[in-house]
């Protein structure tokens, strides 16, 4: 029948109107007055049905006034709905809100009805504002961090500028004094020796010995914060040249421990820093020389390419070895496994190890106490240069 | 002409430094004596003639100037760039003697008109050396008259 028809279509009608979550208002077009309301909006509201029903729009803080009531239900009448995304409201009791207007203007059985939907959006707004500060916020502590990271960097420049220029003016000014305690040892010892007894000329040596040393310790620590400090540029270096600048270094070493020097051709060319490599070569061969043991001292040179474009330059010795617990230990500075029975500062391999990091390449060891060492340091291999100049 | 008796003017304001090279320089076979400056202030002083450099006779003027770098009120690049601007004593040796052996300053020293750039030695043994190759090596140069 119609009327069952109609009857279960109202019905529908009538649960969603009733459930539904968004608060819905009826108008009448002519009057434009609220006809119906439906229980989400008197909740939202606050309003009961007795205090909407006959009201205008205005007259619940929805539009502003009555011209603009007019103004909006004109525009309804000629667009058939209307839509504001963001209405500012109040409740009964005064609670400020945010709603999303839909308006509607319907046709229903011969006569038009006026449907608003209103959408508490508060919630929405607030998470929304809240996620805007945020980002701003976080937009000026990017900007304040970079500020902060480029004054850091400038400042870091400088000090590295101020420490290097330090330390070379520690080690100048601490070298003159040197230069005349230990001048003035000698002389002592030189012109006075007829005045001096045996004890006073040994006084005179001693003092003369440690000026010495303080000197070389001095012009380690010089090496060892200009390879540390200096600007570096990696180019293709002929490896053979290199090699026979560090052994013709060691020319006094060699002939005096009257050692047998080996250096495997060919030498591969390889990315690095001439100067810098050359200095750790000699450091490396010098200790080669130094920490001999009874046999005669053999030294090899020899170079090993390995996978990934590597190239190892191995520096081999017959000398007394090193204990494995000590082969970290070695690279550090100030570092001496034997002081009275060989000489040295304890800089050479620290200097060896910061070379080689600033040339980014590896540097490491096998031995052995009385099986030598073979020191190795790792250095990407140059591209294929014919015509390679000698630097 | 060679100069027999060379007057040698050191300028340092290392007054032990100084000592040892006198020292030194005696040992060498110098028979004149050294003549000091206390730093590039005085050097200057002592080349012009002023106060009581004027006196000649107690305070010669220099045929070589061993002249160090790092000093204060005038440094060693101050006084060889004076030095290079006056007609009376623009030709005087200049052998610089500093404990610095960086490319730039000795460079510059060249640019500013050195005629030689030692590094001060170590050791004694190595002053020595410098002293009696210094003295062999005057008795083989020419010197052209200051003014």
């Amino acid at each position: 029948m119609i009327t069952d028809v109609f009857s279960a279509s109202e019905l529908r009608y009538r649960r969603l109107f009733e459930a539904a979550h968004d608060g819905i208002l009826i108008l009448d077009p002519a009057t434009r007055r609220i006809i119906d309301v439906n229980p989400c909006l008197m909740d939202f509201l606050g309003y009961p049905r007795e205090e909407l029903l006959g009201k205008e729009l205005f007259e619940i803080g929805l539009l502003k006034d009555e011209a603009a009531s007019q103004a909006a239900f004109r525009e309804l009448q000629t667009n058939g709905s209307i839509r504001y995304d963001d209405l500012p409201l109040a409740t009964k009791d005064g609670r400020p809100v945010d709603v999303e207007f839909v308006s509607n203007l319907y046709h229903e059985g011969g006569r038009a009805i006026i449907q608003c939907n209103v959408r508490d959006i508060t919630a929405r707004k607030k998470s929304e504002k809240a996620l805007r500060d945020a980002e701003l916020k976080l937009t000026l502590h990017a900007a304040e961090l970079e500020n902060t990271v480029n004054r850091r960097t400038t400042e870091l420049r400088l000090s590295n500028q101020q420490l290097e220029n330090f330390v070379a003016s520690v080690a100048r000014d601490l070298r003159a004094p040197l230069r005349s305690m230990q001048g003035f040892a000698q002389l002592l010892v030189q012109d006075h020796a007829a005045k001096l007894d045996r004890t006073g000329r040994d006084y005179a040596n001693y003092i003369n010995t440690a000026a010495q040393m303080m000197d070389r310790l001095l012009n380690d620590l010089l090496a060892f914060s200009q390879i540390s400090q200096q600007k570096i540029e990696l180019g293709p270096v002929a490896l053979e040249t290199v090699v026979e600048s560090a052994l013709s270094g060691c020319e006094t070493e060699i002939v005096e421990s009257e050692a047998r020097v080996d250096s495997n051709a060919p030498w591969p060319a390889v990315l690095a820093h001439a100067t810098t490599l050359r200095q750790v070569l000699v450091n490396l061969i010098g200790n080669a020389l130094k920490f001999v043991s009874a046999k005669t001292p053999q030294v090899r040179l020899r170079p090993e390419e390995r996978p990934g474009g590597i190239v190892r330059i191995w520096v081999e010795d017959n000398g007394i070895g090193i204990p494995r617990e000590f082969h970290e230990r070695i690279f550090e500075v100030f570092q001496r496994l034997h002081t009275t029975s060989y000489a040295g500062t304890g800089m050479g391999l620290a200097i060896v190890r910061k070379g080689v990091e600033r040339m980014s390449g590896r540097v490491g060891l096998t031995s052995a106490p009385g099986e030598g060492s073979r020191f190795w340091i790792e250095l990407p291999k140059a591209p294929e240069v014919a015509a390679l100049t000698k630097q | 002409m060679i100069l027999e008796n060379p007057t040698i003017l050191v300028v340092d304001d290392d007054d032990c430094a100084s000592l040892l090279v006198s020292t030194v320089f005696e040992r060498a076979g110098l028979v004149q004596p050294l003549q000091f400056a206390r730093d590039g202030a005085e050097a200057i002083a002592y080349l012009s003639g002023e106060g009581v450099y004027q006196d000649r006779v107690q305070y010669p003027l220099p045929t070589v100037m061993l002249l160090d770098l790092n000093m204060p009120r005038k440094n060693g690049f101050e006084v060889l760039a004076w030095l290079r601007q006056q007609p009376a004593l623009k030709r005087l040796h200049v052998y610089v003697l500093s404990a610095s052996s960086q490319d730039e300053d000795i460079r510059r020293c060249y640019d500013l008109g050195a005629n030689a750039y030692l590094v001060k030695p170590g050791n004694l043994e190595g002053l020595m050396q410098q002293a009696n190759c210094l003295l062999a090596w005057l008795k083989l140069s020419h010197i052209a008259p200051l003014a």
